[in-house]
C-alpha cells in the first residue's frame, strides 16, 4: 500500500531536540507506537570539520555550540546569516539550519526504514518557543523561520541527503545553505515580521518548500496540550479547556487551550482552539537537577547530574522534595504560572463551567508533588481573576492516559508528540474570547414621527 | 392446535368452496417450487384455511407477490414461521417490494403515512398481546404465560423497515420535515416493542443501527424533537443498560463475539463504551479465575484501543527507553547496599546480571578505584583546573551497549586521585 503522506514533528530544545513521527490513520491501519529519538542540541564540530549534532554531551576539547536557541533572543541586533561564531566558524543561521536539517534527516531515516518506501508527501513540524510580546522574541521568530525555511528547502531537494552524509564538512554545508539562501532569496537585509504579536500568524502560516514537503509551526505549549485535548473519553460535558504547563529541561513553557465537543447529533464539527500562551519562564528541569545533586551531597551522597535526573522521573525516594531549594524552584513555577493565569483572556468560557483541567508535561512535569503545586497556583490565579468560585472549585488535574515508563516517555515528549500529531492542522489561534453578549447592543431608533 | 390466523381475500368462504381448497392446497404447495402463479395461490390459500405455512413459500417475494401492504400487516401473525419466536422477518421484508408492485417508485405521502400507521399498529398488538414491559436494563424474558416473543431477523427486519420508510418520508416532506415527526414516532415505538420482546444480544445491534439510521436519516429538528420528548433515548439507555448486562454474561461465558457485538451497539457513545470496558475491567479483577484468559486478552486490547490520541512512544534509540532510567536507580541502589554484606553483594550480582541479560546495562567502575580521568564517562565533584589525570571512582557509571554501540547513560561520579 502507498503511503501518500507523513507527519514528523520536531521539538528544537535549549539543551536537547526530540522528533517524532507518524502516518496519519486513514493512511494505514493506526500505528500503536510513534518513534521518537532525543538528541542534544549542541552544535559540534568534529577532526576533518565535520558537523553534527551529538548525542553525548561534547568533551571540554571539543568545538561546540551549546544553548543556539537561546542566542536566537539574545541580540537581537545582531547579524545571522553573517557573522561567524569563533571557534566554530559557522553563522548563527547556520547553527539553526544544520540542526533543524539533522533532525529532520534522521527522522526521516528512520521512517524509511520501518516503513520499506518513501511517502508522497511529508508534513514537518517544528515547536515554536513561547517567544510573544518582545521585540527580542520577534526577531528571535523570524529568524528562526528563515532557518526552517533554508533547511526544509534542503530537504525537500534532498531528502536522504543527511542518510548520506550525516555529518557533512563546514565547507560544504556553508556552499549549501549559500545556495538555498540565493534560491529563497533570503538574507540578514530580508524584512522580518518584527511585530511583538506576530506569533499569531507564524503559528497560522503553513509553508511549501517543495517537492511534496510542507512545514509550519506550533506552540510548545499548545502542542504538549493537544494529547491532553484528544482524551475525549474523560470528558463530562461539551466543552474541554485545558491550561498546559510544559516543565522542560530549559524552559517551562504555559499556555490554554480549547475544545468543544458539539452533540453528535448537530453535525457540527468540533473545534481546537489556543489562545496566546505565557512568555517563557527559564526555570525548568536542568536547575532543579542541579539544586537535587546539591541536596544530596550535602547529605553526604555523591550522586552526578544524570543520577539527579534519574531521580526525579523515577526515584522513589522523595526526602529531596521537601527541602527549601526545591520548594524555591516549585514556588518560582507556580507564580509563573499564576501570573498568567490571571490574565489568560478567555472571558467567555474560562468563567464557565467546566472547571479548568490543568496538564502538567515535559521531563520534569513529573517531579512528585509539582502538579499540585501548580493547580494550587492556578486557583489561586482565577481567584485573582475573579473567576466564580464553582468554576474554581471544578478546577482538577488532568493526566494522559498512561503509567509507568510510558507516562514519563509521553510527558518528555510531549511537545514532539502534539507536533507530529494529526489534530494539529485543526488547532486554530485566538487572540482573545469575549463575553458572551447579554442582551442586544443595537436598539432600532425611535420613528421621528414619535 | 390450529393457529390463529387471519383470514385472507374478499368475504368468508363457503363450507364447500373451503373442501375444496383444501383439495387442491396439496397441489398448489407441490407446483409452488416450480410456478410463482401456484406459490401465490398456495400461500392465500394457507392463510384462508389456517393452514400451516411451509417454510419454503415464506419468502418476501411470494409474500409481497401475494398480497398488498394492507393485506401483509393484517396477516403479520399468520405469515410468522414460528410460534415461540415469532419471526417476521420475511413478510416485513415483503412489505417494501409490495408497494414497489403496486406503487412504482412513486410513494405518495399519504400511502406512506396509511402503510406506516398499519403495520406499526399491526406490529404494537402482536408485541402487547405479551403482558407487562420488561424490567429496565434486562432482556424481556418470558411471563407466566408464554409470552410471545421476536426473533432476532423480525427485529433487524423492522429496523430496514423503518429506516426505508423514513428516507422516503423525509424526502416527501422535504418542505415541511416536521411531518416526518409522526412516522417517525410510530416507528420507533414498533422497534421499541419489537426489542423488548426479543431475546438475543444481536437485536442489540439493531436498536444501535436504528439510533444511528435517525441521526442520518431524519432532519435533524425531527430527531432533537424525538429526544426532548423523551421517546428515542429510554430506548437507548436501555438498550446499552442491557448490553453491558449482557456482556457480563458473554465475558463470563467467553463469548467473544457477543462481547464484539455488544461493544458496537455501546460504541457509537464515548462515554457508554468507557463504562462498558470500565465494567468489563472490574469483573476481570473481581473475578480472575471465572475469566477465560482469552476473554481477558480481549478487554485488555480494547482498552488499550479505546485510549484517544495516545499513542504510546517507542524509542528509536533503545538507550533512550524511559524504563532504563528504572533499571538504573535499581543498579545504583544495589551498588549503594553492596557494602553491607553478603547477602547485598549477591542481590547486586543477581541485578547486574538481569540489567545485562535484559536491558543491555552494566555498571562501570567501582567505589574506590583509580583510573585515567575520562570525561566521557566521568563527572568531576568539583571543577578542578587543569583536568587530573588520574580520578577516583565514588559513584559507578552505568553503560548501554548491544556489543556494537556503546552510550554511558549514567556518568561515574568521581573525585581526583590523591
Amino acid at each position: 500500500m502507498e503511503v501518500t503522506t507523513a507527519l514528523v514533528g520536531v521539538d528544537w530544545g535549549t539543551h536537547s531536540s526530540k522528533w517524532t513521527w507518524t502516518i496519519p490513520a486513514a493512511e494505514l491501519r493506526p500505528v500503536s507506537e510513534v518513534p521518537f529519538r532525543i538528541v542534544r542540541s549542541e552544535v559540534c564540530v568534529e577532526a576533518g570539520d565535520r558537523i553534527f549534532l551529538s548525542e553525548t554531551a561534547p568533551g571540554r576539547g571539543s568545538v561546540f555550540v551549546a544553548d543556539v536557541k537561546g542566542k536566537l533572543i539574545k541580540n537581537p541586533d545582531a547579524p545571522f546569516w553573517t557573522g561567524a561564531q569563533k571557534r566554530i566558524r559557522l553563522t548563527l543561521g547556520e547553527l539553526v539550519a544544520v540542526s533543524l536539517w539533522s533532525l529532520l534527516g534522521e527522522a526521516y531515516s528512520d521512517l524509511r526504514r520501518n516503513l520499506g518506501k518513501d511517502p508522497e508527501n511529508i508534513d514537518l513540524r517544528f515547536s515554536l518557543p513561547n517567544w510573544v510580546d518582545t521585540f527580542e522574541g520577534a526577531v528571535g521568530r523570524g529568524c528562526y523561520e528563515q532557518a526552517a525555511q533554508v533547511a526544509c528547502h534542503m530537504f525537500a531537494n534532498d531528502r536522504v541527503a543527511w542518510s548520506r552524509e550525516p555529518r557533512p564538512t563546514r565547507e560544504k554545508w556553508q556552499r549549501d545553505v549559500n545556495a538555498a539562501l540565493r534560491a529563497l532569496n533570503i538574507s540578514d537585509e530580508s524584512e522580518i515580521d518584527t511585530d511583538p504579536q506576530g506569533f499569531r500568524s507564524m503559528i497560522q502560516r503553513s509553508h511549501a518548500a517543495g517537492e511534496g514537503v510542507t512545514f509550519r509551526f506550533v506552540a510548545e505549549s499548545s502542542a504538549a496540550g493537544l494529547a491532553g485535548l484528544r482524551q475525549a473519553g474523560a470528558v463530562e460535558s461539551m466543552l474541554l479547556k485545558i491550561l498546559v504547563v510544559d516543565v522542560g529541561a530549559g524552559s517551562t513553557d504555559v499556555g490554554y487551550v480549547l475544545r468543544s465537543i458539539p452533540p453528535v447529533e448537530s453535525g457540527a464539527n468540533e473545534v481546537l482552539c489556543q489562545l496566546p500562551p505565557a512568555n517563557t519562564c527559564q526555570v525548568a528541569g536542568v536547575e532543579l537537577s542541579r539544586r537535587i545533586v546539591e541536596i544530596y551531597r550535602s547529605r553526604g551522597k555523591n550522586i552526578g547530574r544524570d543520577e539527579a535526573e534519574v531521580i526525579k522521573t523515577a526515584g522513589e525516594d522523595t526526602e529531596w522534595l521537601t527541602h527549601p531549594a526545591v520548594t524555591e524552584w516549585t514556588g518560582a513555577i507556580a507564580a509563573h504560572v499564576r501570573a498568567y493565569v490571571v490574565n489568560i483572556p478567555d472571558r467567555r468560557f474560562l468563567p464557565e463551567m467546566p472547571g479548568l483541567r490543568v496538564l502538567v508535561t515535559g521531563g520534569s512535569g513529573v517531579v512528585p508533588g509539582l502538579r499540585e503545586i501548580v493547580l494550587a497556583a492556578v486557583a489561586e490565579g482565577l481567584r485573582q481573576g475573579r473567576t466564580p468560585g464553582g468554576v474554581v472549585d471544578a478546577t482538577n488535574l488532568m493526566t494522559l492516559a498512561l503509567e509507568g515508563p510510558a507516562a514519563t516517555e509521553a510527558n518528555r515528549l510531549a511537545v514532539a508528540l502534539g507536533a507530529g500529531s494529526e489534530d494539529l492542522p485543526r488547532l486554530s489561534y485566538s487572540e482573545g474570547l469575549d463575553p458572551r453578549m447579554r442582551r442586544p447592543t443595537v436598539r432600532a431608533p425611535r420613528s421621528w414621527t414619535g | 392446535m390450529p393457529s390463529k390466523r387471519q383470514p385472507s381475500g374478499p368475504g368468508r368462504m363457503s363450507p364447500r368452496d373451503r373442501t375444496d381448497l383444501r383439495t387442491r392446497l396439496a397441489t398448489l404447495i407441490e407446483e409452488a417450487a416450480s410456478s410463482p402463479d401456484a406459490a401465490r395461490a398456495a400461500l392465500q390459500a394457507c392463510l384462508r384455511l389456517n393452514s400451516p405455512i411451509p417454510r419454503t413459500l415464506l419468502t418476501a417475494d411470494n409474500i409481497s407477490a401475494a398480497f398488498d401492504v394492507r393485506q401483509i400487516a393484517r396477516s403479520l401473525r399468520g405469515l410468522a414461521s414460528s410460534e415461540i419466536h415469532l419471526d417476521l422477518s420475511d413478510a416485513l421484508s415483503a412489505i417494501p417490494l409490495a408497494v414497489a408492485r403496486r406503487a412504482g417508485a412513486d410513494v405518495d405521502r399519504r400511502l406512506l403515512a396509511d402503510l406506516s400507521k398499519v403495520v406499526t399498529s399491526r406490529l404494537l398488538q402482536l408485541s402487547q398481546r405479551s403482558s407487562a414491559r420488561p424490567r429496565r436494563g434486562k432482556i424481556p424474558a418470558r411471563d407466566k404465560h408464554g409470552a410471545i416473543r421476536f426473533s432476532p431477523p423480525t427485529v433487524s427486519a423492522a429496523v430496514d423497515l423503518a429506516q426505508w420508510a423514513l428516507s422516503i418520508a423525509r424526502e416527501r416532506h422535504s418542505r415541511r420535515p416536521s411531518g416526518v415527526y409522526p412516522i417517525a414516532v410510530r416507528w420507533v415505538g414498533a422497534v421499541d416493542s419489537l426489542w423488548r420482546r426479543s431475546p438475543c444480544p444481536a437485536t442489540l445491534s439493531a436498536v444501535e443501527r436504528l439510533a444511528t439510521a435517525l441521526r442520518s436519516v431524519v432532519p435533524t429538528s425531527v430527531y432533537s424533537r424525538l429526544v426532548t420528548d423523551g421517546l428515542l433515548t429510554p430506548l437507548i439507555e436501555d438498550a446499552q443498560a442491557a448490553a453491558l448486562t449482557e456482556a457480563k454474561k458473554a465475558l463470563l461465558g467467553g463469548r467473544l463475539r457477543d462481547l464484539d457485538i455488544l461493544l458496537t451497539v455501546v460504541g457509537s457513545e464515548l462515554q457508554s463504551r468507557d463504562r462498558y470496558l470500565s465494567l468489563l475491567k472490574d469483573l476481570c479483577q473481581k473475578h480472575p479465575s471465572e475469566v477465560l484468559p482469552d476473554a481477558a486478552e480481549w478487554v485488555a486490547r480494547k482498552i488499550e484501543a479505546a485510549q484517544p490520541g495516545i499513542r504510546r512512544p517507542r524509542a528509536a534509540d533503545e538507550s533512550q527507553d524511559a524504563a532504563l532510567d528504572y533499571i538504573c536507580l535499581c543498579l545504583l541502589a544495589a551498588s549503594d547496599a553492596a557494602s553491607e554484606g553478603e547477602r547485598s553483594v549477591h542481590a547486586l550480582e543477581t541485578i547486574k546480571r538481569m540489567a545485562r541479560d535484559l536491558f543491555k546495562l552494566e555498571l562501570v567502575g567501582r567505589p574506590g578505584e583509580i583510573v585515567p580521568y575520562d570525561e566521557s564517562q566521568h563527572e568531576l565533584t568539583a571543577k578542578i583546573e587543569p583536568q587530573p589525570d588520574r580520578v577516583e571512582i565514588l559513584r559507578p557509571a552505568i553503560r548501554w551497549t548491544d556489543g556494537v554501540r556503546s552510550r554511558i547513560l549514567v556518568h561515574a561520579v568521581v573525585k581526583a586521585a590523591t
